[in-house]
């Protein structure tokens, strides 16, 4: 009886649960990302920190980015080719790759990967922490957890993603030009000159730009879950999972937002 | 040297090499506009720049030199096209070079195509105008060979159903196309034609040589073209006489006809009786009075014959 009269008086009780704790959270990560720029504006600075993880999110993920670039523009390119032969227009196979990898699938591949590695990574690094009481150890031991693990990390991301995306869209297009050396007697300058022929500042951007706020989605959401990680281990699983889960999905949205400002400054 | 040094050496080269990568990425992109270079700007107007647009290359002898800053419209049949170039290639271009709208291949960009001035012509300078001209309009060229198209269809439409005509009646045209012996015949009859065009020849030459005997007097013929003698005299008379006989059968044929002409119109007896009815029905009965009349006489006179007065009258006549 007790429990109903309190159950009534709740706000938003007429929604089902997995509504309200879906605006809950999007509520608690709004306030976490506010929290990093209320954080990241006064020191002490966490410099030593910062370079670590631009050092562990950059470096070591350079590899995996690099090799899926290059699958993917070799790919892109061979699978590209048939339709435009079919039209006859093989010889803008290199502008619309180019294209293509610069404004999106360059930064779009690198993010995502980079969610899985990345974001998996400080999500149950982060929950890892949370459970063994690491954070709360650091509170008590008068250091700001959040300023020297997760500002680090999201600066880290924020960072790194982007250089990550530039490198991946050159990794990219090499692999796109193997496809098409392999299938036409095209020269490497012939190629590179067709490629910067088609793009223009437009397009090149709004997608470097647009990979910064991808860099930041990773370490925000993969800070987020492993510092709000519960039920003991099992809880750093579900951490670093989830992590992934909503960063690939804020990554797709942020996407959204940034082709449908990019339309709206007249920039496609 | 510690773990954490060469973390960060390694930091360093991974964000320096991004770096380099997005300015080169950056120069590249920039230097294919023109935007690094010293310029100059150049302006043309056109009529109607059919979808040309702001930063579409601007190109010089088929090299990219430039590209459009700006498009304004001036007023509603002039568009200004402002272009940004080189400053290189001032001293190609002269005034009286001539800017035109094309397109990179058939579906690609618009374009400004720059023709050579001639070299007499200055030099042109940083806010030149140059003269325009209406370049191929693609649309336009589209529309005819659309219109090409349909003509096609229809001829071909046409031609099918001349073909399924043909097909179907198996007529003359079928039996020209189809019939292999016809082949073998024609070539029979080209032969045949060929004999009688020998033959033909063969035949002028003879002829020929007749008439040049002829002419030459040999034979009757040529005695009666070139002798002028006696035969060639009583020839002539001949043909006088001929031709004087035939004056008078045409006067004889003149009164004949005049006269046919009087009775067919009634005048003189003739042509009462020809042409009066009247006159022919009373001449009938006339003609039948008289038979009436004359077989009553001739029984009158055998009454006297038989009368005592007349009969020794006529024994008389017939003892003489």
């Amino acid at each position: 009886m007790k429990n109903k009269q309190v159950t009534s008086k709740e706000p938003f009780s007429w929604m089902p649960k997995e509504v309200i704790a879906f605006f809950k959270e999007t509520g608690e990560l709004t306030s976490f990302g506010t929290r990093f720029f209320r954080e990241i504006l006064f020191p002490p600075y966490e410099f030593k920190e910062v370079i670590r993880q631009c050092y562990q999110i950059g470096n070591k993920s350079l590899g995996l980015v690099g090799v899926t670039a290059f699958i993917i523009g070799l790919v892109l390119a061979l699978q590209s080719r048939p339709t435009l032969v079919d039209f006859g227009a093989e010889a803008w196979l290199p502008k619309m790759v180019g294209v293509s990898i610069i404004r999106e699938i360059g930064p779009v591949i690198t993010a995502l990967i980079c969610a899985g590695k990345i974001g998996s990574s400080i999500g149950a690094e982060l929950g890892s922490m949370r459970v063994t009481e690491q954070i709360d150890a650091m509170e008590v031991s008068g250091t700001n957890p959040f300023k020297y693990i997760v500002v680090s990390r999201i600066i880290a991301t924020t960072l790194m993603i982007p250089v990550l995306v530039v490198i991946g869209d050159a990794i990219a297009l090499y692999g796109a030009f193997l496809a098409v050396k392999m299938k036409g007697a095209v020269s490497f300058t012939l190629y590179f000159h067709q490629v910067f022929e088609s793009l223009e500042y437009s397009d090149v951007m709004p997608s470097f730009i647009k990979s910064f706020f991808f860099g930041f989605a990773i370490g925000l959401v993969g800070c987020f879950k492993g510092y709000f990680s519960k039920k003991g281990t099992e809880g750093v699983g579900k951490s670093a999972n989830s992590a992934v889960v909503v960063a690939s999905l804020l990554i797709f949205i942020i996407d959204l937002i940034a082709v449908q400002v990019t339309g709206f400054l007249g920039l496609i | 040297m510690d773990k954490e040094t060469s973390h960060r050496i390694r930091l360093g080269i991974f964000i320096i090499s991004g770096l380099i990568l997005l300015i080169v990425g950056l120069y590249l992109i920039g230097s294919n506009r023109n935007i690094f270079g010293r310029n100059i700007t150049l302006y043309t107007t056109f009529y109607n720049i059919s979808g040309l647009q702001v930063g579409n290359n601007v190109r010089f002898s088929g090299i990219d030199v430039g590209t459009v800053k700006k498009l304004e419209i001036v007023n509603d049949t002039t568009v200004k096209v402002t272009m940004q170039m080189d400053e290189n290639l001032t001293r190609f271009i002269r005034i009286n070079s001539v800017a035109s709208i094309g397109t990179d291949g058939l579906m690609g960009n618009k374009l400004i195509n720059i023709d050579p001035g001639t070299q007499d012509a200055q030099q042109i300078n940083d806010g030149t105008t140059i003269p325009s001209s209406k370049g191929v309009d693609t649309e336009q060229m589209l529309r005819t060979l659309n219109q090409t198209n349909q003509n096609v269809s229809m001829i071909s439409d046409d031609l099918r159903i001349l073909t399924g005509n043909i097909n179907k009646s198996r007529g003359t045209l079928y039996t020209v196309l189809m019939d292999t012996t016809l082949a073998y015949s024609l070539k029979h009859t080209l032969t045949n034609i060929e004999v009688i065009s020998s033959n033909l020849g063969n035949f002028t030459s003879e002829l020929s040589a007749v008439v040049k005997g002829v002419q030459d007097g040999q034979g009757t013929l040529g005695g009666l073209l070139n002798d002028s003698s006696s035969i060639s005299k009583s020839f002539k008379n001949s043909l006088v006489q001929i031709e004087e006989s035939s004056k008078n059968l045409n006067s004889i044929t003149l009164e004949l006809k005049t006269a046919m002409d009087k009775i067919n119109s009634g005048q003189g007896p003739a042509g009462v009786l020809a042409n009066d009815q009247v006159a022919a029905e009373h001449l009938k009965r006339t003609l039948a009075n008289l038979d009436s009349s004359s077989a009553n006489f001739n029984e009158n006179m055998k009454a006297l014959q038989g009368n005592f007065l007349f009969r020794k009258y006529f024994r008389k006549k017939e003892g003489k």
